[in-house]
């Protein structure tokens, strides 16, 4: 088992398992190779790198960093770029109640901006599971390209 | 711009003796709101790398309350109690004890928060001579990371760690204790601020 802690990107491939826990408005990213069984997963924390005061932070901080830099390093791998696919979960909103936070609907924007950064790279999102109002923890199953869900009181999903 | 090698003991005591100060208040508004005496010691104030913050644990269910605070600085007031305990706490204010699901319940837990929250920014506000408003708590229950992550992900493009405020409630007639986190985070150019304005200033 492979932890992706926040902002982080990490690569597996079978049997190895990829997880992230506890995505709140994060969105756990991975980007795979289907019959390669090899993987990457990202946990984006924000859509946008130009918001950001700071000059240097983790790739997998942001939507539009993470995404070419997954990509970037699959293709060094050797796996090539027309045969990515990807799945997605997370972005949701915690405190839906009143907007206390400046950065509106943080889940929903980082949602769209993994979206758009993987379709300028002509990746497909085969499955994805996004919004709402819950926490989730998600593992992909290298193995079998498998993205299992779970959320406290929503029980297991794999898409 | 200040990091965390900054925070040196005597400005991690300062910061825990005005937590101490903001407690004795909260801690005197529980007793009236509760009808029994509550007692409130803040026996630690560390400073947090934002990444430790998020680690292991993120999957332990919580309950969380959220203040934005404005005014002369700017931050971010994180109230947090296990599951376990934020039913105890409720059950102390809402004795029916039902559900701790229900709205009220809910909004108990939230004015708890903004007790405890407003006697802090009572206490730095007098001892800095500052300004500060606060917004009203909103409420959520689930994964603790899920629950900071959010919270956290506008602060962290300016800040790399936060202030952690570990908060003892104890019931005196009881004995009993409930154990919470509190979570107190200036946004950068505040923690400047607070950090010019403490210079040099002691309680002694």
């Amino acid at each position: 088992m492979i932890h992706v802690g926040l902002s982080e990107i990490k690569y597996a491939e079978a049997p190895e398992i990829l997880k992230s826990m506890g995505l709140g408005s994060c969105v756990g990213v991975v980007i795979y190779h289907e019959s390669m069984h090899i993987a990457g997963m990202a946990h984006v924390m924000l859509p946008d790198s130009t918001l950001a005061h700071a000059q240097s932070f983790l790739p997998g901080k942001f939507a539009d960093t993470a995404v070419p830099e997954l990509v970037a390093s699959l293709t060094r791998r050797g796996v090539s770029l027309h045969e990515l696919k990807a799945k997605m979960a997370g972005g949701a909103e915690m405190f839906k109640s009143t907007r206390v936070l400046a950065l509106d609907s943080i889940g929903k924007r980082n949602a769209e901006a993994v979206r758009s950064q993987l379709s300028h790279f002509h990746i497909p999102v085969v499955a994805e599971e996004t919004g709402k109002d819950f926490g989730r923890t998600i593992e992909f199953l290298t193995g079998t390209c498998q993205l299992v869900i779970r959320a406290i009181s929503q029980g297991e999903r794999v898409i | 711009m200040y990091g965390p090698n900054d925070f040196d003991e005597t400005r991690l005591d300062l910061l825990k003796e005005i937590g101490n100060i903001g407690a004795g208040h909260a801690a005197e508004a529980l007793s009236l709101l509760l009808h029994k005496r509550i007692d409130m010691k803040i026996p630690s104030v560390t400073i947090l790398p934002l990444n430790e913050l998020i680690s292991a644990e993120n999957e332990k269910q919580v309950a969380a309350s959220y203040i934005g605070i404005d005014g002369d600085i700017k931050a971010y007031f994180f109230m947090i109690f296990e599951s376990q305990s934020a039913k105890r706490l409720i059950d102390e204010l809402v004795p029916d004890g039902t559900a701790f699901v229900n709205e009220l319940a809910q909004s108990a837990f939230c004015e708890i928060a903004n007790i405890l929250c407003g006697s802090y920014l009572t206490a730095l506000s007098s001892f800095l001579n500052i300004q500060i408003t606060q917004t009203p708590p909103v409420y959520a229950a689930d994964m603790e990371g899920a629950i900071l992550g959010e919270g956290l992900a506008e602060l962290s493009l300016s800040n790399d760690f936060v202030i952690l405020i570990n908060a003892v409630l104890s019931d005196r007639a009881s004995q009993r204790q409930l154990k919470g986190d509190f979570y107190f985070m200036p946004v950068a150019e505040s923690l400047d601020a607070i950090f010019r304005l403490t210079e040099g200033k002691s309680f002694l």
